[in-house]
């Protein structure tokens, strides 16, 4: 009997009705193309973070990277490379060697990040020096070439071609010095933070930096969760959210300040739903009164507009759902391109992608329904409460 | 003062020395060969081990310059890199370069003077380049050697302690043959230079000291 009523003057008058739900749809997709949008950046400056540096997973000597020392290496790696390659999860791999040195060339100087590498499997694990056109089968395991970092080959002057000098200390406290053959300049690349990086053979860095046979970091790059990893008691596996840390920590502070412009645009929609609702329930103040007088208990009225309102939110969701699938769909594969680029962890982007997720369509219909509730509770209870005559005049 | 200053250069010198440098991750010990002229010139080459034999400095009036034979490339050690380390070790560039001389650099007032012990405060003059806020000087009056030196910043904390032992009589002159430096903020790391022979007023050509040598000696 409530259902129906309920139901009835829904239907009634459509125009109502139509205003009501498109003012619920509107607040759905505009709350769920928000949180999709935040995600999709999120997720985008996270997958730029593993395919360009860290991967999913880093395997290091046991406190190098709380404290990372030249001395703290992983000894027999490539034992260690050939047992995580008969790991299923693990999708590729990159053994890395690092450390600092002073680069001259002619009468300047600069400070960089050696990073010795495999070649072949630094640009299969990750899309940073895919994007560089270097020719890794024309680079000998043991020659002195070197691939500066933009910002390094800048302040250098370099160019391809240039013999450049490195100058460290070795992991024995000896004197490392030698000449390197620029082979390549990492230009117009997206990763910030790169661009203090060199890279050389990484054989070549073992020797260099005094470090027979040995690594800093196996990065790796996994599909699923790892399991059954055993590895050496000084050795320890962290993730990436470990391996950047300043990073992660800063983006979910981030994301906590998003939560409050969620908030104020969640509070903006119940607030105009609320008006439309208050609205729509004013102006049948007077069918109201004739309810009444003709002996229907206030709670009755109460219970039915609330009802009403029910099934008003619950008909938006599902317009609203369609429709933001739709609309999250096209953003998702379109995205927006901004005018101008911003960074962002050293990363810079310039178009930003909604992402299609589940928590991106739960959350505005929460937030509908209970706004629907909520805001028909007032609404309802004046009518509930009006005298029958009053609101007849009214 | 002065005679301070000159300890272990004289009016010039010849001498092989073995630098023990130690860390808590590792050790090792240089072997070298120094000549010196006055305050202004100095060149040093490394004997052993072979890694790095060959591998020299010049240091000039204010100026520096290191020598790579591997590399086979002399350079220029920049301003940026004055307070860096010296052949790894706990000395840096400035304490070889710098000419800073106590008694012209330094303002300097005895803090207690015993007839075997003078404790000297040094400061800074204004016009002095130097990042000790303060030095205190001990030293052996009789003798005139110094006996401890005590590197303090600008805060006035203890950055670093130098300490003279093994004190011989050289040339009519008594020499402290062993200098120990304590980087006190850098816990566990240590340099110590040994003198294994030290000749002083030795005849030392000006040519040593050019950069055309630091090439020439291998």
């Amino acid at each position: 009997m409530l259902l129906k009523l309920a139901q009835r003057n829904i239907f009634r008058n459509r125009r109502r009705t139509f205003l009501t739900v498109s003012m619920m749809v509107c607040g759905y997709v505009l709350v769920s193309l928000f949180i999709a949008w935040a995600d999709g950046a999120y997720g985008e400056i996270i997958s730029q973070f593993i395919n360009a540096r860290t991967g999913e997973a880093q395997i290091h000597f046991k406190d190098y990277l709380e404290e990372p020392k030249m001395y703290k290496a992983i000894a027999d790696y490539e034992g260690l490379l050939s047992y995580l390659e008969s790991n299923p999860s693990v999708l590729s791999m990159s053994p890395r060697v690092k450390g600092g040195a002073l680069i001259f060339l002619n009468t300047k100087n600069f400070h960089a990040n050696v990073v010795g590498i495999d070649f072949d499997k630094e640009i299969a694990a990750t899309n940073f020096l895919r994007r560089i056109p270097i020719d890794s089968g024309s680079i000998g395991k043991n020659s002195y070439v070197i691939v500066l970092g933009e910002k390094v080959a800048n302040a250098l002057k370099a160019v391809v071609g240039d013999e450049v000098m490195l100058l460290s200390s070795g992991a024995d406290g000896s004197i490392a010095n030698d000449l390197f053959k620029v082979i390549d300049i990492a230009r117009g690349d997206r990763a910030k933070i790169d661009e203090m990086n060199v890279y050389i053979p990484i054989n070549v860095a073992q020797e260099f930096f005094s470090l027979p046979g040995k690594v800093h970091e196996i990065m790796l790059r996994t599909k699923g969760k790892l399991a059954d990893l055993n590895l050496p008691t000084d050795l320890t596996l962290s993730g990436w959210k470990e391996i950047e840390k300043d990073f992660y920590k800063a983006m979910e502070a981030d994301r906590k300040g998003d939560n409050v412009a969620r908030f104020i645009i969640m509070v903006l929609v119940a607030l105009g739903v609320f008006n439309t609702v208050l609205m729509s329930v004013m102006e049948r103040m007077r069918e109201f009164g004739v309810l009444k007088a003709i002996g229907t208990n206030p709670s009755f009225l109460f219970k039915m507009i609330v009802l009403e309102n029910i099934i008003v939110g619950a008909l938006s969701i599902v317009i609203g759902t369609i429709l933001a699938l739709a609309v999250n769909y096209y953003f998702s594969k379109h995205g927006i391109t901004f005018g101008e680029t911003f960074e962002y962890g050293g990363f810079e982007f310039n178009e930003m992608k909604a992402v299609m997720e589940l928590r991106s369509y739960i959350l505005p219909s929460i937030v509908i329904l209970v706004t629907s509730i909520f805001v028909s509770l007032y609404p309802a209870y004046r009518a509930a409460k009006i005298p029958a005559i009053e609101a007849i005049h009214s | 003062m002065d005679k301070l200053d000159r300890t272990h250069r004289s009016d010039s010198s010849y001498s092989t020395m073995i630098m023990t440098i130690k860390t808590p991750d590792w050790e090792r010990t240089l072997e070298m060969q120094a000549w010196t002229k006055g305050l202004e010139l100095f060149f040093v080459t490394i004997l052993s081990p072979k890694k790095e034999k060959g591998i020299s400095s010049l240091k000039k009036n204010k100026e520096m310059w290191n020598y790579f034979p591997k590399v086979n490339k002399i350079i220029k050690v920049p301003p940026s890199m004055m307070m860096g380390s010296w052949m790894g070790s706990d000395f840096t560039n400035d304490d070889l370069v710098k000419e800073n001389t106590l008694r012209e650099d330094y303002h300097s007032r005895f803090l207690s003077k015993k007839s075997d012990l003078y404790e000297i405060e040094l400061i800074p003059k204004k016009e002095t380049p130097t990042v000790w806020g303060k030095i205190l000087l001990k030293a052996d009056p009789v003798k005139s050697i110094p006996i401890e030196e005590i590197f303090y910043n600008e805060r006035g904390e203890v950055v670093r302690t130098l300490k003279f032992e093994n004190v011989k009589k050289i040339s009519g002159r008594f020499v402290p043959m062993k200098m120990i430096l304590e980087p006190v903020t850098k816990k566990g790391h240590m340099t110590v230079v040994e003198y294994l022979d030290l000749n002083l007023d030795a005849k030392v050509e000006d040519s040593v000291f050019t950069i055309g040598n630091l090439q020439k000696r291998r």
